[in-house]
């Protein structure tokens, strides 16, 4: 928890777009963890085990903002659909430019670069294969180099 | 895949900006309270056995301290409070809450590029008590690590007070050991003066008219389907908008070139706008393609303008540039206003346009090359719908709460102030500000106002029934206030010393 909580925080962070509840999803998780450790034994748990039920937490929490759309926590429609090119900060505009991604998109993009997992790991984070991963990251890629400019193509040439 | 490979530029910096927002996990949080906290029913009904002897024992030992932990058991009683923040409730028991519910959140945005909250603003309804003074509401401003940035306290829908609040004593220090609340500081005192404001009402015109700007010698008008420039007091001579349009109309002319003015129509596929460079004589249809504009001021040598939502400036109202760039699905501005000191300083207020959120106030010294966020705003729950700049770059801002009120920013010590406005007044209603830094106001209904900032007091100016309520308000000089109403504008010549 030391070692994954800002990491793991981070991640719930990019896929729900809302602090609250991603601190929401990241105890709910170590919770679960915990219990399913405290079953099955410490050893059995792992961080692959870990962003899977992030993952999925993620999931439902979004499926219930779809379903409530009246919650005030919504954030996900307030989010600014500007050119990246824009804001000033470049880290900022990246960032911006990374949440502006489709959500299979964004969760690969910030598995795979930001939490530096492997294509591997990350296909078995999301239950898919990694041939799917791949598309993804491609795909989103694509998406991120007419909004990055020069950093896409640093990107592309990187991986 | 990838193997013992250096870190990605784009994943250090997303971290960067992760740790620029302040996004880390609480390292104090451990799973282990959270299920032991759940396990079964038998703990819990001895917690409850233990809490409910102990509440007991301090009611019947400490007579002093059942007080405070009766209103804290009843603060936390209804369910809807109990997901408050730990900071949210440690204030509530200083502030002795009790009856807490939980009445609305909204996220706050206090950033700009509007994207992620960066807080959220709860109202609480019950009873709270802050440095003795009573109220029904409570309005808590919470940052994005849920602490307690600042709380106002209302009566009857009006501020009553504003708790100023330490916000690292209430995070850092253990509940036991925390310092007491700073104490409580009320909104200014104002008056209301006993009789009205010396002066006359001079009618300019008969008939409703939409916009008014003066710019030099030069006084432009509008009303449904016709605009006309009066000058050395000759008769207006109304001409038909260009075009043959027939939709309401704004008109702004430049006080630098006073024969410069930009005239746009409400048309049914957005707005169509015009500019002259010769008094009117001659109009020419504007390149720009935007399908709604509004609010449209001349400060200096520059027309302003919200364009789609966003703001905008044209040094010939041709030619437009968004200096503000919002996305215009999600935010817009309210209002802004402009310093007629200084032309390129501008502030703004920006609200969300699906009604979820609470937009920043921002502030550009330099023409809005660059926004910065004006800080403190107090825990109103409410952005400004109506703000004027005032002397020395103070802005006076209107909210619209159920009593609305005027908070004022000062630059110097970069906060803000909240002035009542004289009891009775309903929420909406236009601002408008003095050279000298004196305020008019118009409500919806019943006199105008002015507040004379000197002696925070506020003087009625009577207004006959029959004109009709007013929907337009522009301060000319120190003395005279112009004002549209249903069914004539006038404007009102303050005379003698005033007050």
């Amino acid at each position: 928890m030391e070692r994954e909580g800002d990491r793991v925080l981070r991640y719930a962070y990019v896929l729900l777009k809302n602090r609250q509840d991603a601190e929401d999803v990241v105890q709910e998780s170590f919770l679960r963890l915990w219990r399913h450790g405290l079953r099955r034994g410490m050893d059995s748990l792992s961080p692959a085990l870990l962003f899977h039920t992030v993952t999925n937490l993620c999931k439902d929490r979004l499926r219930y903002r779809r379903r409530h759309p009246e919650e005030p926590a919504d954030a996900v429609s307030a989010w600014p659909a500007e050119p990246a090119e824009r804001f000033p900060d470049e880290d900022a505009r990246i960032f911006q430019a990374v949440m502006q991604l489709a959500f299979p998109e964004r969760q690969c993009v910030v598995l795979y670069y930001y939490l530096d997992h492997s294509v591997r790991e990350v296909a078995e984070a999301l239950g898919v294969t990694p041939q799917v991963v791949k598309t993804r990251l491609y795909r989103a890629r694509q998406h991120l180099r007419p909004l990055l400019g020069e950093l896409g193509a640093e990107r592309e040439g990187m991986s | 895949m990838k193997d013992a490979r250096t870190r990605d530029p784009l994943g250090t910096a997303l971290d960067r900006h992760f740790d620029r927002m302040g996004l880390f996990w609480d390292r104090t949080w451990h799973p282990r309270r959270r299920a032991r906290g759940s396990r079964g029913w038998m703990q819990w009904t001895l917690g409850a056995a233990a809490a409910a002897g102990m509440g007991w024992l301090a009611w019947a030992v400490v007579p002093h301290a059942s007080h405070a932990t009766s209103r804290t058991l009843s603060a936390a009683a209804k369910s809807p409070a109990e997901s408050l923040p730990q900071s949210v409730r440690h204030l509530l028991v200083d502030v002795r809450a009790q009856n807490v519910e939980v009445r609305a959140s909204w996220p706050v945005f206090a950033s700009y590029p509007v994207a992620a909250p960066t807080g959220r603003n709860w109202l609480l309804a019950g009873r709270f008590f802050a440095d003795g003074i009573p109220g029904d509401h409570l309005s808590v401003l919470v940052d994005d690590r849920s602490d307690v940035q600042s709380a106002v306290l209302l009566r009857q829908g009006q501020p009553v007070a504003q708790v100023l609040l330490p916000p690292a004593a209430w995070v850092a220090a253990p509940a036991s050991s925390r310092a007491p609340a700073a104490p409580a500081v009320e909104p200014l005192a104002t008056a209301v003066a006993a009789h009205p404001l010396s002066g006359v009402w001079v009618t300019g015109g008969v008939g409703r008219i939409e916009s008014f700007t003066a710019a030099g010698p030069a006084v432009y008008l509008t009303r449904p389907g016709a605009w006309t420039s009066l000058s050395s007091g000759r008769a207006a001579f109304w001409d038909p908008l260009p075009d043959g349009k027939t939709g309401a109309a704004a008109i702004a002319a430049l006080p630098a070139k006073p024969a410069t003015a930009l005239l746009t129509v409400e048309t049914g596929a957005g707005t169509a706008g015009f500019y002259t460079q010769d008094g009117g004589r001659h109009w020419h249809r504007w390149s720009l393609a935007a399908t709604s504009v509004t609010q449209v001021v001349a400060m200096g040598s520059r027309f302003w303008a919200v364009v789609d939502g966003s703001l905008a400036t044209s040094s010939d109202g041709d030619h437009w540039q968004v200096v503000l760039p919002l996305a215009d699905s999600a935010w817009a501005v309210r209002d802004y206003a402009i310093n007629p000191e200084d032309p390129a300083q501008v502030a703004v207020s920006l609200t969300a346009v699906n009604g979820q959120g609470l937009g920043p106030l921002l502030l550009s010294d330099n023409g809005g090359q660059t926004w910065q966020v004006l800080p403190n705003y107090p825990a109103l729950g409410k952005t400004p719908a109506d703000m004027v700049m005032l002397p020395g770059g103070r802005i006076a801002a209107l909210v619209n709460l159920k009593v609305p009120v005027v908070a004022e920013y000062d630059p110097q010590a970069q906060s803000w102030r909240v002035i009542p406005l004289p009891r009775g007044t309903a929420p909406g209603g236009r601002l408008a500000a003095t050279p000298a830094g004196d305020l008019f106001y118009a409500p919806p209904a019943g006199p105008l106002w002015y507040y004379q900032a000197g002696a925070a007091t506020w003087w009625p100016i009577p207004v006959p029934a029959a004109w009709g309520p007013p929907h337009l308000l522009v301060a000319v000089g120190d003395r005279q206030v112009m004002t549209a109403f249903a069914t004539r504008w006038c404007i009102f010549v303050r005379t003698g010393t005033g007050a």
